[in-house]
């Protein structure tokens, strides 16, 4: 759907709308209204090639949340994705209140878990994506729009493709609270983003005793392209090696953006092997997390 | 700032062991439950599912919210000079402020400021999750306290699209955490594949005889390993109730197994109490 589509659908202004087309570099938003949820989760898992063949070494499938609640209880898709896929030797359940940063946590976890078990075979399953069903899940009040992308990652506590150095996260609850009732919060807190999404990225690469000039890439969320050349400005990293393809084409998939980036950068070969880079993830409430990782 | 590095495969640190567990039970209801945006959220939840809110329930503004019945544990459970590592809120059943991020609230404060998450879509078997990666964090040194926190609230706003496990009381247990030496004295394990059928056996393989046996609801009828003479807990207490069971009940020094079954799930928690352990307690503070 356009933006101009789902601004209007939504009430906003055609100022509003110009806004998101023209300064934060919106054009498209993906969504499936007559899709639920289990079919826009088994979307990505079937499209993840690694996974046939290793059903049985799947242990745990974390399902990483933004929204606090997707479906009323008791429904939940993740049992019939289980059965669906053949994963009959996983436990399931979900992360969240990280918001759109609870994909980062799920890794950090599923690595953990995987580590204090101490099956080097074993693997963990990471899925993320979520419905538009509220406003809430549909605007990020004079930021962004949320879309309909789904993702899943498997996670080993050995060798693979992508080797995890550090996990950060800051957590700012003097943000609790919605952003779209509250005008003054919502300015407070875009005043205090740039500065703690700088804070936390540059906190994990110095753990994993990295500085800005190692990294190969940044995989962003895909909320917009203006905050990012704010963010690049401030802490003088370029640009240019910001994964933003999916900004106007893809949109702000919830905690799915840095999966869904991962892909695009090794699909386009932005990794090299040995490359260092970093995903980093902002959740409203508000969590700001950055992971660092060797391809 | 929650820095972690990679998970230690190899000398892995201090272990995890549970030192203070506290249960409340509360009245009254949230003033959170009567805000207008609740219908609103509500109404575009259950829609797709067939389902409509309970208009009447809405309108009563009945229930509690999870950040405040979490953050009533926090300030009782954990010192000012206990700073907390991570904290985790389990729940199953629905806050009556189903959109918010109440565990980021939780670890604003808690002492410490920890790293805040909720864990939840694993019913009762969500508190022995969340206390294996509280472990986990732990035997990698980024931890040294962790608070579990598991919240339940009566108040349903829509109906159950299938039948379910519903508390009859608004209650929350929390579990205070703290890096031991390398011996730990909570064991948390599960075992996924389990038939009801298959659970006395296995239930009988792990109990030690003089322990205290506490099985959840999920076990209400399964039989008890010979000469164990079990707590079973109430199921009108689905997810908090083994947890306070153990503040109710802990007898002394003696180690406990605590069980619990779930959709194939069954999860064994052995708490062999140290000399430095805290005895438990329970508060009930309902109205």
């Amino acid at each position: 759907m356009s933006v101009e589509q789902l601004g209007a659908k939504l009430g906003l202004t055609s100022r509003q709308i110009t806004l998101l087309r023209r300064f934060h570099g919106l054009d498209r938003v993906r969504l499936d209204p007559s899709g639920d949820l289990e079919t826009l989760l088994a979307g990505a898992l079937s499209a993840l090639t690694e996974l046939p063949g290793r059903e049985h070494l799947v242990r745990y499938v974390l399902y990483a949340r933004s929204m606090p609640v997707g479906v009323p209880y008791p429904l939940d898709p993740l049992p019939g994705l289980l059965d669906r896929f053949g994963l009959h030797r996983a436990r399931s359940f979900t992360v969240t209140h990280h918001a759109c940063a609870a994909s980062l946590l799920a890794v950090d976890l599923a690595g953990r878990l995987l580590t204090a078990d101490g099956d080097p075979e074993a693997l963990a399953l990471v899925l993320a994506g979520e419905k538009t069903f509220t406003r809430d899940a549909q605007l990020v009040p004079e930021t962004s729009f949320f879309g309909e992308g789904a993702a899943a990652c498997l996670v080993a506590s050995g060798d693979g493709p992508d080797r995890v150095l550090c996990y950060a996260s800051r957590q700012l609850g003097e943000f609790d609270g919605r952003l779209a009732e509250d005008p003054e919060l919502l300015v407070r807190y875009q005043k205090a983003y740039p500065e703690a999404m700088a804070e936390v990225m540059t906190a994990a690469l110095a753990r994993a005793g990295l500085g800005w000039d190692a990294l190969a890439l940044v995989l962003p969320h895909n909320v917009n392209r203006v905050s990012w050349q704010r963010l690049c400005r401030l802490v003088g990293f370029p640009v240019e090696r910001v994964v933003l393809d999916n900004v106007p084409e893809v949109g702000h998939s919830f905690a799915a953006d840095a999966f869904i980036n991962h892909r695009t950068a090794t699909a386009r070969g932005l990794l090299r092997s040995g490359d260092r880079y970093l995903i980093a993830a902002a959740g409203l409430g508000a969590t700001f997390s950055a992971m660092v990782l060797e391809h | 700032m929650f820095l972690a590095d990679p998970p230690a495969a190899a000398e892995p640190g201090p272990a995890l062991g549970l030192r203070r567990v506290l249960a409340r039970e509360f009245g009254g209801h949230s003033a959170a439950a009567h805000h207008p945006d609740l219908r609103v959220f509500l109404s575009d939840l259950v829609r797709p599912y067939g389902l409509e809110p309970d208009r009447e329930a809405l309108r009563t503004g009945r229930g509690h919210a999870y950040a405040e019945l979490g953050e009533a544990l926090v300030r009782e459970l954990v010192g000012p000079k206990e700073p907390v590592d991570l904290l985790v809120l389990a729940f199953a059943s629905p806050d009556v402020q189903p959109g918010r991020a109440a565990a980021v609230h939780l670890g604003e404060v808690c002492p410490g400021r920890p790293l805040g998450f909720a864990l939840c879509d694993q019913g009762a078997a969500g508190v022995f999750t969340a206390l294996r990666i509280a472990q986990a964090y732990a035997r990698d040194g980024a931890v040294r306290r962790a608070l579990v926190l598991v919240a339940e609230q009566a108040q349903s706003y829509y109906p159950l699209a299938r039948p379910a496990p519903w508390p009859d009381g608004h209650r929350a247990v929390g579990l205070l955490c703290e890096a031991t030496g390398s011996d730990p004295d909570l064991a948390v394990t599960d075992q996924v594949g389990v038939g009801l059928a298959q659970v006395p056996e296995l239930l009988a393989r792990a109990w030690r005889p003089g322990e205290a046996l506490l099985l959840g609801p999920g076990l209400a009828r399964a039989a008890a390993p010979a000469g164990s003479d079990p707590v079973r807990t109430d199921p009108g207490r689905p997810f908090t109730g083994l947890w306070s069971a153990l503040a109710d009940h802990h007898p002394g020094r003696r180690p406990v197994l605590l069980a619990e079954y779930a959709d194939g799930l069954l999860c064994l928690a052995r708490w062999q109490p140290a000399a430095e352990t805290v005895r438990p307690f329970v508060l009930e503070a309902a109205e």
